[in-house]
């Protein structure tokens, strides 16, 4: 599989097609209370956020 | 070329979506395209809803995932009725992911689920999720209550019944012998390797219920060892999983027994990478001259 590394930016666009539903689902998956655990804390919201992108470009690299 | 049977089913690829990082299996339909999937395996499903573990629950870690997400799900009753009915027109066959904490609670969900009017074909029940207090893994490590619970479920339904083994046991073959004897139609090996992260500076655990589930790239050669034993003593087909991040993965997986695939973690980068599988798949096979995809299993010498 060719697949080239992404900057974060370009993983955060490409996320913009993720359906609401799914996206919902996949904050319901990382919180107990899904987007609400999100907006109640934005700060580890945002640090996890930053964590996922770090781990994107590393599977990025291992699938390339 | 790239179809196969399981029973009298016929998958149009031998890759499927692992349960739990697909969604429920409807949410992806826009961005994803289904008809190049085998198969999507529903989020596991208990039979009262679940919040899960408390928050962390997921850690990403080098070129893996740890996770300690602990079920949570709608329920049955949402999910029969408001998911079931979506995942009816999606198009590619779905299967039920089952989880559980008493040998009660996976017949109720299972009876609630073949009374919905759902078009699925089967179960994959999950008799190995490490990241709940009571039950799941509990049953795995045991081989005399997965025969149990498969026989006890194989008499209330006809449709197909995977068993998802856990990793953390010595014997994972013995372990699938009995789910073949009671009645399962397939062994879904391996679920996720019990692991744990530490914050180095601090001594604290990473993950709020210290230990959790290893999966992605780092899993592959143990949940390789793994599908390779069960291949020598059972007739049933396995499904492999564990660490499939390329084609050349998926071929390594047929060689060493497995009869289909699932692509866990790798979804979780991207839900729509699977679909390039498909595709990859097909050339390697035309590239090699191979005319079908099960001249490929337990090719390795």
């Amino acid at each position: 599989m060719s697949r080239k590394s992404k900057t974060k930016l370009q993983i955060i666009w490409s996320m913009r097609k993720w359906p609401k539903d799914y996206v919902d689902w996949r904050l319901t998956t990382a919180y107990p209370n899904g987007w609400r655990y999100a907006v109640r804390h934005p700060i580890t919201f945002v640090k996890d956020l930053w964590k996922f992108l770090n781990w994107c470009q590393m599977i990025d690299k291992e699938i390339k | 070329m790239l179809s196969f049977k399981i029973k009298d089913i016929t998958f149009k690829s031998p890759v499927i979506a692992a349960s739990g990082t697909f969604g429920y299996g409807d949410e992806v339909q826009k961005i994803v395209d289904l008809d190049k999937i085998g198969c999507v395996i529903t989020k596991s499903i208990t039979f009262e809803k679940r919040e899960g573990n408390p928050h962390p629950r997921i850690h990403e870690s080098n070129s893996g995932m740890l996770n300690s997400i602990g079920l949570a799900n709608v329920g049955v009753h949402e999910f029969c009725n408001q998911k079931i009915l979506k995942l009816n027109d999606i198009n590619t066959h779905f299967i039920v992911s089952i989880a559980g904490s008493t040998l009660e609670d996976y017949i109720k969900v299972l009876d609630v689920i073949e009374r919905s009017g759902g078009q699925h074909i089967g179960y994959e029940i999950n008799v190995s999720c490490p990241n709940v207090k009571a039950g799941g893994m509990e049953f795995g490590i045991n081989k005399d209550m997965v025969y149990k619970l498969t026989s006890e479920l194989r008499k209330i339904t006809n449709k197909l019944l995977f068993i998802k083994l856990s990793p953390n046991v010595t014997d994972i073959e013995d372990i699938a012998l009995s789910a073949e004897s009671a009645g399962a139609d397939a062994i879904s090996a391996v679920n996720t390797f019990l692991g744990m992260a530490i914050d180095y500076k601090t001594g604290e655990f990473i993950l709020n219920t210290k230990f959790g589930g290893l999966s992605g790239p780092p899993i592959k050669p143990l949940a390789l060892a793994k599908i390779y034993k069960i291949y020598n003593q059972i007739k049933i087909p396995i499904i492999g999983m564990g660490g499939i991040s390329r084609v050349s993965d998926i071929i390594e997986f047929l060689r060493v027994g497995s009869t289909m695939i699932q692509v866990g973690t790798l979804s979780y980068r991207d839900p729509s990478i699977i679909c390039k599988f498909y595709d990859e798949l097909k050339s390697f096979m035309v590239e090699n001259k191979i005319n079908d995809i099960s001249d490929l299993i337990g090719g390795c010498k």
